[in-house]
């Protein structure tokens, strides 16, 4: 897979994520602002900076997720 | 202690509530809370307070960047070029990115420790609390875990016991949250998760405020 295959899944795959919450959720994000559920999928998408935070969270979450489950 | 908090945005309205009860608990503690406020919020009231007061601990609640505090219009009135404020303090800031460009410049012009975001700071809601925020169960378990580092240094513990707490209150938040069953749990899940890998301090670990 090229790097820019690796990047449009990633992408993809973040936008599921996101998709799977609740609409009635929010995210602020800082002095970036505040974003709906499909306000940050759009983020993402458009690849602008916060949609890269926004990348950048759920890759490191998902990173973590195994030692989420077991912290000992 | 100072206290500086903005409220401005849904965010920075959000942290305001939640400090509420931390300047509560460090009156009762004895502490002299001076808080600086809204359009009061410059970088001349806050040096004037500092000279008057010369408090120990700065706790700042607001937006920030690598290099920069912002006002209450959002605009820097802190930068890596005023960082001496915070010299002889230990500084907490609850804002995004401060904490590798402004922390260190500020531990470089003597601030003993300064506690901060090594990236964004995300705050997870639910819709139909913005106007309660207190009562925003996707919020309080991000914000819960920020404030254990105020509670514990105002009990007299030093940054890094501080910062472990903190840790510590994440991972039972993160477990409790894992197998919750409520459908906005992910979202406080991710935004509690990344704040917490990005919290750190710059300076001295064994730096208290009492």
């Amino acid at each position: 897979m090229s790097k820019m295959e690796d990047a449009e899944y990633i992408k993809k795959l973040v936008k599921e994520r996101l998709h799977a919450m609740p609409p009635d959720v929010s995210f602020s994000v800082g002095h970036f602002g505040d974003y709906t559920r499909d306000e940050l999928i759009q983020e993402v998408d458009q690849a602008t900076e916060v949609g890269k935070a926004a990348i950048e969270m759920q890759i490191d979450f998902i990173r973590k997720m195994p030692r989420l489950l077991n912290p000992q | 202690m100072i206290v500086i908090r903005t409220k401005h945005d849904i965010q920075t309205t959000y942290l305001y509530h939640y400090s509420e009860e931390l300047i509560k608990e460090a009156k009762s503690k004895g502490f002299n809370v001076v808080q600086i406020e809204g359009n009061k919020i410059s970088e001349a009231t806050l040096r004037s307070r500092i000279k008057n007061r010369k408090p120990n601990f700065l706790f700042f609640n607001g937006h920030g960047s690598s290099t920069a505090l912002f006002d209450n219009k959002g605009k820097e009135f802190i930068n890596t070029k005023s960082a001496d404020v915070f010299e002889d303090t230990v500084t907490y800031t609850i804002a995004c990115s401060c904490l590798e460009g402004l922390g260190a410049a500020a531990v470089d012009k003597g601030c003993f420790a300064f506690v901060g975001y090594k990236k964004p700071f995300w705050i997870a809601r639910d819709h139909k609390y913005e106007s309660r925020p207190l009562e925003d169960n996707v919020a309080k378990p991000i914000i819960e875990c920020s404030n254990v580092i105020v509670k514990s240094l105002i009990k007299g513990n030093a940054v890094s016991e501080s910062i472990r707490k903190s840790h510590e209150k994440a991972v039972d938040n993160i477990l409790e949250l894992i197998y919750s069953k409520e459908p906005l749990a992910p979202a406080s899940l991710q935004a509690l998760v990344a704040n917490d890998s990005v919290l750190d301090f710059k300076g001295d670990a064994s730096a208290k405020i009492i």
